[in-house]
């Protein structure tokens, strides 16, 4: 559920821009019609934005009220900026697992900023590491969204503090987590992403220290490849998963006059309204027969997010394709295939576990 | 090579005006209604019809009533979407290609062009009333696998009327390829069509044509098209080309910008980021 379209914050890499700021008139019975609707069909929910605090609060709670009474428990996802303690009281109170998108410390993740000040990002990583530890002391569940690019992954030395920090948050009971790769949306954003082989070489250096504290399991993207190689395929990334980037499977976004659209990677497109009728699985069909052809790790990874597709073409296959291979290869040595490939998933369906990780991750999007 | 199984989906920006989406749901059957009343007024010779189980009844009396005959083709699989050719039926499941003419004559020629192989798409054209140069440009191209020559049409200048890449989804005012996006020619018979189609909704008339002054690009990749607009994006089955083909119309950008600023906004965010900085619509000239 997204109540409000804009964010105080200006990430530098955010697919989200071309939306933000959408004037759209807040209903929030059309928003929980279509919440009991989409529930009814077994779905997870939590609220996402833009920033969902950033909604008048008398909002957020009757989201997080209309969820919790669904469900028992609730979900935001947020840059953890404008988090109070009235806030805090509302996520004890609607047994809130919360989502915080950040990229490391302080030092690292300074490419989630205020729009006019560019130095802001030590500044405001500051104040949501700080965030999350006050979750934390109030025993609220909490789960990072953290975009790995060069500023915090670009060398040795930046993942080494990277791996750190993440040992603070488990020392502190962060529950899990995801790494997600900055997409340069704009050529200009070029400078800040990693190259495919620096993704798999980042991912394989953080797998392999997971591993050894025995946290792997925790963080997406590798629980998800240790899922697919299990058969576990409700279990698994939507990203390895045949999406339909026209009729996205495994997120639902409600906006906040209750129409429903794409998943929040679509927003670079603008905002699309949510066609009638099921996922195709045109791309699917495309890509094993073109670019994904003879591919050994097909029935695993089927192509890899459209929203990271070459030449920014849905209808080619994830430019990430080397850095996906290389972590299935690395990590197929410790958990070697026990499944069949599943040639053509069909879709994520909701109350599938699309980034395997609701429960204590809280992001849909 | 790849052959996908036609299918369409339109997938509307969010914030569009109601009138677009109620257009393109009726602009398949007004255009389809210009098409065969074009021939009861005898504007040209021959129509092409597909005739369903359900409803065969009532277009056979319907044909009667209008003095035409309707000599059948070929059986072909129906579909959902839009197709370039016929499928083989299978599973019993069946329409019936055919043709109405005023002139048994005609329609019986129809049929015979259309049997002949190679068939005869000259005779077909002349049939069905399309201009020449017209139809030299179709058998130029379609009989060598270009079955959809949208983007070997001579593109110098843009004429509205004879834009034929939202056709997949409904909105079009010529049943033909135009050999050029301002011939003359085809403007002509475009000019009768769009007064048939005036006649049958006014504003429904306006609100097509509208949109075919839409900036838009035609994209076919891997036997895959798809059509960006500031309205809505559709995607539906094209056919195999060993490259991505992009076309760029330009369309009518300060009429877009005006009325739809927010949506034209994502329709250029949208563009720059699946295209590319340097495309025509993002550097008029």
């Amino acid at each position: 559920m997204m109540p409000y379209m804009d964010c105080p914050l200006r990430c530098e890499y955010c697919f989200e821009k071309p939306v933000l700021g959408t004037r759209i008139e807040a209903n929030l019975d059309a928003m929980t019609t279509v919440l009991n609707r989409i529930y009814a069909r077994g779905s997870q929910v939590s609220l996402h934005g833009g920033e969902p605090l950033a909604a008048p609060i008398e909002h957020v709670e009757a989201l997080l009220q209309a969820t919790y009474r669904l469900m028992g428990r609730s979900a935001v996802q947020t840059n953890g900026l404008l988090i109070t303690d009235r806030h805090i009281r509302l996520f004890k109170r609607y047994y809130t697992h919360v989502g915080i998108s950040i990229d490391g410390p302080p030092e690292l993740s300074v490419l989630r900023r205020f729009g006019d000040r560019p130095e802001s990002g030590r500044e405001v990583a500051k104040k949501v590491n700080e965030n999350i530890a006050k979750l934390r002391e109030n025993g609220i569940s909490v789960g990072i969204l953290c975009v790995l690019g060069r500023h915090n992954a670009g060398d040795e030395e930046k993942l080494g503090k990277l791996f750190e920090w993440v040992e603070w948050l488990r020392s502190i009971g962060v529950s899990s987590g995801r790494f997600l790769i900055l997409k340069a949306c704009e050529s200009r954003l070029e400078k800040y992403a990693l190259s495919p082989k620096e993704v798999g070489e980042a991912w394989i250096y953080l797998y392999r220290r997971l591993k050894r504290i025995a946290w792997e399991y925790a963080w997406s993207p590798f629980r998800d490849v240790i899922n697919a190689l299990r058969g576990r395929t409700n279990q698994v990334v939507c990203w390895l998963g045949c999406c339909d980037p026209w009729l996205t499977g495994a997120c639902y976004p409600i906006f906040p006059d209750g129409t429903t659209g794409l998943c929040d990677r679509s927003f670079i497109r603008g905002l699309y309204l949510r066609p009638e009728g099921r996922p195709l699985e045109i791309r699917a069909k495309i890509l094993k027969e073109t670019d994904c052809k003879g591919c050994k790790w097909w029935g695993y990874c089927h192509g890899g997010c459209p929203y990271d597709a070459e030449d920014n073409d849905w209808r080619n296959k994830s430019s990430l394709c080397p850095a996906i291979k290389m972590l299935f290869e690395e990590i197929s040595q410790h958990h070697p295939p026990t499944s069949k490939p599943v040639e053509v998933r069909p879709g994520y369906q909701h109350g599938d576990s699309p980034h395997g990780d609701w429960s204590d991750h809280g992001d849909s999007g | 090579m790849i052959e996908v199984e036609p299918f369409s989906r339109v997938i509307w920006r969010w914030g569009v005006p109601p009138k677009y989406k109620i257009a393109l749901e009726a602009s398949h059957r007004a255009m389809s209604w210009a098409e065969y009343e074009s021939v009861v007024r005898g504007y040209r010779p021959c129509d092409v019809v597909h005739l369903y189980p359900e409803t065969w009844d009532r277009e056979l009396k319907r044909f009667a009533e209008d003095g035409l005959y309707f000599v059948p083709i070929q059986r072909a699989k129906p579909v959902s979407g839009f197709a370039h050719r016929f499928y083989e039926p299978t599973g019993g499941r069946f329409m019936v290609y055919g043709v109405v003419s005023p002139s048994l004559s005609d329609a019986m020629r129809f049929v015979r062009a259309h049997e002949g192989r190679p068939c005869d798409h000259e005779t077909i054209g002349i049939l069905l009333g399309y201009p020449e140069c017209c139809i030299r440009f179709f058998v130029e191209n379609f009989p060598k696998g270009i079955l959809d020559p949208v983007w070997r049409v001579e593109h110098e200048g843009e004429d509205p009327m004879l834009n034929v890449m939202l056709r997949y989804f409904g909105p079009r005012i010529i049943p033909f390829f135009p050999c050029s996006y301002t011939c003359r020619q085809a403007r002509r018979v475009a000019e009768k069509f769009y007064g048939l189609l005036r006649e049958y909704d006014e504003d429904l008339a306006e609100t097509i044509l509208e949109m075919l002054s839409m900036p838009m690009v035609w994209s076919m990749y891997k036997s895959v098209i798809q059509v960006t607009t500031p309205l809505f994006t559709g995607i539906c089955n094209g056919y195999w080309e060993p490259q991505r083909i992009n076309v760029y119309w330009r369309g009518d950008p300060e009429r877009w910008a005006k009325k739809l600023p927010l949506q034209y906004k994502w329709f250029l965010s949208e563009i720059r980021f699946q295209f590319g900085d340097n495309i025509p619509l993002l550097n008029p000239p």
